[in-house]
């Protein structure tokens, strides 16, 4: 691989990592539906699973954020731990977080725990999230602690 | 487009502005050293932990800080986390926004702390420095309490 190939695919993993806390201040500063859904593509699907859904493009996406602080008051999303890979040609990658939040649901004290399963393309030099899976491990009450009771009712 | 070689000095001085800013979490979890941490300050930085832990204004008054730090202040560990880092063009100055996840003994009392930092970094000699660190915190609780009982164990 050339040079010019090995600082491309650096470049693409730091603006790839960027992008991810993008949306994570984003959301920890109000879930704005607008400024969300433009990390996204427009054929993007958000995929909360069994307990968030699943939520078809880029509208969709914005009106799932905009519905959000009814619930959630505060949260602040620690992304940690990416493995990001990239496929320069193809200007399409995948990544994997580590997402740690404690969070106000219903003015409880709230502590989530997920992993992402991230896809992403390269649209007219930016990268946006196409896919983005969210695999939750627990969202806890901050009392009762996540082998008590390790996911919220409702 | 920029050159190679700049694109290179990019990710260098952002990968280089991360590990100081690991760096001075090391040194807060390893004791506060103040004459250590406030090395990794310029002259005239300033640490600004806003109304809650106030503003310092210079070196020699960060070093102060961190050094009576450790009186109460018997354990703490720095997860730093999510960092967005902006070089300016000129390659000698730098922002960074970071979360911090806190676990901590303060005064026999094991507390967590949630801040995000607003910093602002200077390259002197060739070496990347703080020249402001601005603290927000989220919260800062008696771990018996969380977030939603006690935000601010300051306001008890």
């Amino acid at each position: 691989m050339d040079l010019e190939e090995r600082v491309q695919r650096l470049e693409a993993i730091e603006a790839i990592r960027r992008l991810k806390i993008a949306y994570a201040r984003v959301a920890d500063d109000g879930y704005d539906g607008d400024r969300i859904s433009a990390f996204f593509t427009e054929d993007a699907v958000w995929d909360g699973g069994e307990s968030f859904g699943v939520h078809r493009g880029r509208a969709a996406i914005k009106a799932l954020f905009d519905g959000i602080p009814e619930q959630i008051s505060f949260a602040l999303h620690y992304m940690v731990g990416q493995t990001i890979d990239v496929d320069l040609a193809a200007g399409s990658a995948t990544g994997h977080w580590y997402l740690w939040a404690p969070m106000t649901i219903n003015n409880a004290a709230t502590l989530g725990a997920i992993t992402y399963d991230d896809e992403y393309r390269n649209v007219e030099g930016t990268w946006l999230a196409s896919r983005m899976r969210v695999n939750i491990h627990f969202i806890t009450p901050y009392e009762d602690g996540w082998v008590k009771t390790p996911m919220l009712p409702g | 487009m920029a050159s190679l070689e700049d694109r290179v000095q990019l990710l260098e001085d952002i990968e280089a502005i991360r590990r100081l800013k690991i760096r001075y979490a090391r040194l807060c979890d390893t004791g506060y050293d103040g004459g250590k941490l406030a090395a990794l300050f310029t002259e005239d930085a300033v640490w600004d932990g806003g109304k809650e832990f106030g503003v310092q204004n210079g070196r020699g008054a960060i070093g102060a800080m961190f050094d009576d730090m450790s009186n109460d202040l018997t354990f703490a560990l720095h997860y730093m986390i999510g960092h967005t880092i902006d070089v300016d063009p000129s390659g000698t100055s730098a922002k960074a926004h970071w979360y911090l996840w806190e676990p901590m003994t303060y005064q026999g009392r094991a507390i967590l702390n949630a801040i995000t930092y607003d910093d602002e970094h200077r390259k002197v000699d060739g070496e990347w420095l703080f020249s402001r660190m601005a603290l927000t915190f989220h919260f800062l609780t008696p771990y018996e309490d969380g977030w939603v009982k006690t935000r601010m164990v300051t306001d008890g």
